[in-house]
């Protein structure tokens, strides 16, 4: 840190080198002023940080990773951005996704109890409408199913006519 | 407003890319994942640090400790976008609390209150033998050091009061190696004009 190079350069007249060392002297002693001040600013204790200040410092932080959280968990209720949200991925995810879609499990009862209506007014048609079994040519009758079994549209057609 | 992270090696200068140790980058990241229990210990780390230095530059507590609350939120708000390895958080915060110091003294500069050509009131009413103690050599120390330009003052008080090298420091002041050695020559020499008429008053004597 101290340059005290060509401090006392050879062949100078006397004076000049007398006043060279005058400065050189000067320098010596800046050097060491400075050199102790710094040295004691240095060994100085920390700043002491008052506790009004570190406890509103700590107050913001935990206000910050409150705030980030949320904003996280609000990101994570949304389907169509948890993509990338563990158990998201595979086919159990995207199912996950698709009942999430449509309304979850409730629509899902609902969309089962359509499609069983579905079944049944497609199997036994009212008698205005032609029956599609029989416009197949099949000849469907009692005596073409087992004894133990149990149809529910043969049952039904009987009752309707 | 976001505080890039500064390089080691400072503007213009060849980065090394190898990660530097930072057990407060550590720190930060848990903060970022959330874990409630590394503010109070970053702060405990880092607060006294950020004051210090604004104390030094500033030479006002008060305001010292408003830029180290403000630079202490900017870490927290910068947290999620930590890059580890890049540079140490107490090198990002020194960068952020100088910057800080600049818009506060351009702030009241604004309000025609240069406080750098205002020196720092003598107190006539100690004794010199008095104020051979160390707090008055520190405060003879703070007074020159508040007649120096600002980058000069920012400069030797990296250097010679927080001890960091001068590649850092350039990291900090955003300014080469070069600029940092000038500054810190410059500013220690006027450092040692301003105190050289008060020998006595610091405890040497003439000669």
């Amino acid at each position: 840190m101290v340059d005290k190079t060509d401090r006392h350069a050879p062949g100078q007249p006397g004076g000049q080198a007398d006043a060279e060392q005058s400065r050189g002297a000067d320098d010596l002693f800046a050097d060491t002023l400075m050199d102790d001040l710094f040295a004691e600013a240095r060994d100085c204790r920390p700043a002491e940080v008052p506790v009004h200040l570190e406890q509103s410092i700590i107050r913001e932080a935990v206000a910050i990773q409150a705030a980030r959280a949320a904003a996280v968990q609000s990101q994570g209720t949304d389907w169509t951005k948890g993509r990338t949200e563990r158990g998201s991925t595979g086919l159990m995810g995207q199912l996950r996704g698709v009942i999430a879609a449509i309304g979850g499990w409730p629509a899902l009862g609902g969309l089962a109890t359509a499609s069983a209506a579905g079944l049944w007014i497609g199997l036994a048609p009212p008698s205005f409408i032609p029956d599609p079994v029989a416009l197949a040519g099949i000849d469907l009758s009692a005596s073409d199913l087992p004894d133990d079994s149990y149809d529910l549209a043969l049952v039904l057609s009987e009752e309707t006519e | 407003m976001s505080q890039p992270p500064p390089t080691q090696a400072g503007q213009g200068q060849a980065c090394d890319e190898r990660p530097v140790e930072d057990p407060e980058g550590a720190l930060l990241l848990r903060f970022a994942q959330g874990d409630p229990h590394v503010a109070a210990e970053l702060t405990r780390r880092l607060a006294p640090r950020a004051l210090g230095v604004a104390m030094r530059v500033l030479g006002n507590r008060a305001e010292a400790e408003d830029i180290t609350q403000e630079a202490m939120v900017r870490l927290w708000r910068q947290a999620e976008h930590w890059e580890p390895g890049r540079a140490r958080v107490s090198t990002w915060l020194y960068r952020v609390v100088m910057n800080l110091c600049i818009d506060h003294k351009r702030r009241q500069r604004g309000g025609h209150l240069d406080l750098d050509a205002i020196p720092e009131p003598e107190d006539t009413a100690q004794s010199a033998a008095e104020r051979l103690q160390d707090g008055a050599r520190q405060d003879a120390l703070q007074s020159a050091l508040m007649q120096l330009p600002e980058r000069q003052r920012q400069a030797v008080v990296l250097r010679h009061i927080e001890d960091l090298p001068n590649p850092e420091i350039a990291g900090i002041m955003d300014i080469s190696v070069e600029a940092v050695e000038s500054l810190t020559a410059r500013g220690k020499r006027a450092l040692a004009a301003i105190l050289a008429g008060r020998r006595a008053e610091l405890g040497y004597s003439d000669g």
